[in-house]
């Protein structure tokens, strides 16, 4: 007994020893933020963060590789403790959520074959893509539900994910498992950012809304009454829901898939019935708005395009100043169309909404009268973005200011051919670009010449052949230089003076010459940003407009002949474009690359679709009894919603319960 | 030739999880994928060796010595949790790469049953120093063989149709059984493998 105690205190005592000065032999220092970092962290090892584990991620935030919002599953909490031992800050981010992007299951899809092996995504994958005729459509074999760490997500009674949003931590791990790229994380602002492409569900209506309005899923918010839901839809693409009621062509209802079979259902009939409910209710149902990032831009040109951009550029944490040179905002839309069509309190109510997002406006301040590039500048602005519109806005203003002012030392064409010995526009002795495209440049150029410019060099976007194929009278003159297959690539100014144009040709090589003066061929101000430097008081313009997908063709300038949009003739169009305005802008602002998203849906795009629907019954809808303003009644409403087919890419209901929608009557 | 005889039988035959059952905590623990199962193995391999190499002459040169063999159980564990403590020290010092691999398999074998059994079955078998080595070796190596292979077993049952109720550990256990089963088909192996030999 005593021995045997003996025994072992001793034993213990050596192997502490040993224990011991091994400990201080091989003692390897950590740096103790690691331990406390991993402490921070969720421990779900989830991968989310792109790195093998908590413990790694940790390591490589206390190493200073990654940043304290490391952990996309943690959230801003766990984002703010791991800063917290760091001693950083970080910014509050806006939570993403998983977002399954396909909506029939295969019960009520049309399948290829039956599928019945290993229950498993990935192997269904392999045996001809899966079992749906549909490429894009959600194999329902649960690999997500299997992936996620949270447990967040479950295979619904209908085949397909679904989401609890409460334990979904956005950490992607279910994006990254699905051989068919369905389940993406999705917040407002990914939303907002993001075009439709042909990886995801689209219904016609929606594949040819130019603001690219989720259009199925509002009306399906529709019909379940959830009407704030259905505007908040319809926000995320276009913020004059309202204005867009009243006066869109609405090119979704020429594609409505009910076309097959009667007609089309009143999609901005329904999205007119959500926005006059708001404005009824008086209450702005105003969107998720991040922290300001601090940074500030001014826009100048308080239209629907100017607008819109603003309210994207807002709703991205930016501090944003309109400036309209008449004492109104809202543009064309208040001069040109009709009290009946679109009545003034309709576009006060929107524009208001949008101002009470934080936006600044200063109206009666014309660009070169009152401010210009110089005063901007000193004015501490990083930024200015220009959507000023073309001659149709000019002719609102009752032709006031400088015809050059907005762009420093830049004229429209048409402006001028019609300057009639206007002094500021007098060309002589000086080096001018014209931006051409037809002979009307070249008349220009020759006026030029003939009022005594020292050079003038025009720059056409196609090539010599193609000039000869027009008909233009490229003949050499003296002192005129014509680059072809070329287009402007960027602007550089001082104060208030333009002094250098690069313009770049099909290979990609970009020349820049001096100038004073540029000629623009297109009837409108293309749509510009401007990075303004406050040590050197110079500025330049951003290729923003690449954002359009035309690659490199494009240049700075919206000309028409090229395919890019010029002339804004619906104000739907106009949204569309200020969205993606804001977009370049965000994008360029945070370093990226400027450039539109792969694989988004174009013309070209051959996507499936279906062109015959079996034969069923028709439901006409009885648009006869609209309210003296044309607008629904919740009946009708319900009605149109239920007309709705809920197509997807290929799908759309089967079956409707007929009787509960219409009356007998109706039914033909 | 003893050795390979002596490898049929620790590897095969005498399998230390399949045919003594010790170990089975980790079997069933760290046996969900063929890599940590691979990592785990190598760990055990590392310390059941280096285990037996001290409690060996730990046995013969102090419990022998002092005529207190009755302390055997007790004192291995001792040595061999503070051995592991000791190793793991070293690697992190000394070869950090193989830390990283092996490093958090380390603690979890500190107390581990097969790693004490094998300590304790060299010294009931009177064994040689060399060949509790090596039996220690091709235990730890038939550790290996066996958890890598239920491994890789469990790995398919991820996309298997498993009825509600055998979901998890039953059909984790049910497997094992067969498995275990199936290396009874070893027994005698080295019997008759010794045999050959020797004629």
């Amino acid at each position: 007994m005593l021995t045997a105690t003996i025994f072992l205190m001793s034993l213990g005592l050596v192997a502490a020893i040993i224990l011991v000065v091994a400990s201080r032999v091989f003692y390897v220092w950590e740096d103790p933020r690691i331990e406390q970092v991993s402490e921070a962290l969720l421990g779900a090892n989830c991968g989310g963060c792109g790195y093998a584990g908590c413990a790694a991620a940790a390591e490589a935030v206390v190493q200073k590789k990654a940043k304290p919002d490391v952990c996309v599953a943690g959230g801003f909490e766990i984002a703010k403790a791991v800063a917290e031992v760091m001693g950083m800050t970080v910014e509050e981010k806006e939570p993403e959520f998983s977002k399954p992007g396909c909506t029939y299951g295969y019960q009520d899809a049309d399948l290829k074959y039956e599928y019945d092996g290993f229950s498993d995504c990935r192997a269904a994958m392999m045996l001809y893509d899966g079992s749906k005729i549909c490429d894009i459509g959600c194999i329902g074999l649960g690999t997500c539900v299997r992936a996620c760490p949270f447990d967040a997500l479950l295979i619904g009674d209908n085949n397909l994910p679904v989401v609890d949003n409460d334990k979904c931590t956005g950490c992607g791990v279910c994006e990254e498992i699905c051989p068919k790229g369905i389940i993406t994380l999705s917040s407002a602002t990914i939303r907002l950012m993001s075009d439709q492409k042909i990886s995801e569900c689209t219904a016609p209506c929606q594949r040819h809304c130019p603001a690219e309005i989720d259009i199925p899923t509002y009306i399906q918010q529709i019909k379940k009454k959830d009407y704030e839901g259905a505007l908040r839809t319809i926000r995320e693409k276009n913020p004059f829901p309202l204005i867009c009621g009243w006066i869109c062509p609405s090119p979704c209802e020429l594609e409505c898939r009910r076309n097959l079979i009667d007609e089309p259902v009143s999609i901005n009939g329904l999205k007119k019935f959500v926005a006059e409910y708001e404005r009824k209710t008086g209450k702005y149902i105003l969107p998720y708005l991040p922290p300001d990032s601090g940074k500030k831009i001014s826009v100048i040109g308080g239209g629907i395009e100017g607008l819109t951009a603003s309210y994207f550029l807002r709703r991205l944490g930016y501090q944003v100043t309109i400036f309209e040179s008449t004492e109104i905002l809202g543009g064309i839309l208040r001069y040109v169309i009709s009290e009946e069509k679109l009545p003034g309190k309709a576009l006060d109510w929107e524009i208001e909404g949008i101002l009470s997002t934080g936006i600044e406006h200063k109206t009666g301040t014309v660009m070169g009268r009152d401010i210009s590039m110089k005063s901007i500048i000193q004015s501490g602005e990083e930024m200015v973005l220009v959507t000023a519109g073309g001659w149709d806005s000019r002719q609102i203003m009752n032709s006031s200011g400088n015809m050059d002012s907005i762009i420093p030392e830049t004229v429209l064409l048409m402006d001028f051919l019609n300057k009639n010995e206007n002094k500021s526009l007098t060309v002589k002795g000086k080096k001018v670009v014209i931006a051409g495209e037809g002979n009307s440049s070249l008349a220009a150029a020759d006026m030029c010449i003939a009022e005594g410019a020292s050079k003038v060099c025009l720059i056409f976007p196609f090539s010599r052949e193609e000039a000869v194929k027009r008909n233009l009278n490229i003949s050499i003159r003296d002192k005129l230089e014509i680059v072809f297959s070329s287009v402007v690539s960027g602007l550089t100014g001082i104060g208030d003076k333009l002094d250098k144009v690069s313009f770049r040709n099909e290979f990609g090589d970009v020349t820049e010459i001096d100038l004073d003066k540029l000629i623009l061929d297109s009837g409108r101000l293309p749509e510009m940003l401007f990075e303004l430097d406050q040590e050197t008081n110079r500025w330049k313009t951003i290729e923003i407009l690449k954002v359009f997908g035309n690659g490199n063709s494009g240049g700075i300038f919206a000309l028409k002949n090229i395919g890019r949009p010029t002339d804004l003739e619906r104000v739907v169009v106009a949204v569309g474009i200020g969205r993606k305005l804001a977009r370049g802008l965000y994008q360029y602002s945070r370093g990226e690359e400027i450039k539109p998203e792969d694989r988004i849906i174009t013309n070209e795009n051959e996507l499936q679709n279906i062109f015959r629907i079996p034969q069923r019954e028709k439901l006409i809808d009885h648009r006869g009894n609209y309210d003296p303003e044309g607008i629904f009644t919740e009946d009708m409403v319900k009605d149109q919603a239920e007309r709705c087919l809920s197509c997807g890419l290929i799908c759309y209901q089967h079956s409707i319960d007929l009787c509960k929608l219409v009356d007998q009557d109706s039914l033909i | 030739m003893e050795y390979l005889v002596l490898a049929v039988n620790a590897v095969l035959v005498k399998n230390i999880l399949l045919a003594q059952y010790l170990g089975n905590c980790p079997f069933m623990g760290v046996s969900k994928k063929t890599d940590t199962a691979a990592g785990m193995g190598m760990a055990v391999i590392f310390v059941m060796t280096f285990a037996t190499f001290i409690t060996w002459f730990v046995h013969y040169y102090i419990l022998v010595v002092f005529n207190i063999e009755y302390l055997q159980t007790i004192v291995f564990i001792l040595v061999i949790a503070a051995l592991v403590q000791l190793i793991e020290m070293f690697l992190k010092k000394s070869v950090p790469a193989l830390y990283r691999s092996l490093g958090i398999f380390l603690p979890l074998i500190t107390t581990n049953c097969a790693i004490l059994g094998v300590a304790v079955i060299v010294i009931s078998k009177d064994f040689s120093f060399m060949q509790s080595i090596m039996f220690a070796l091709f235990s730890g190596i038939g550790f290996a063989l066996a958890l890598i292979i239920f491994a890789g077993i469990r790995e398919r049952f991820e996309i298997s149709h498993i009825p509600d109720a055998f979901k998890d550990m039953a059909i984790a256990l049910v497997t094992a059984g067969i498995i275990a089963m199936s290396f009874y088909g070893f027994k005698g192996l080295d019997s008759s493998l010794k045999s050959i030999l020797i004629k």
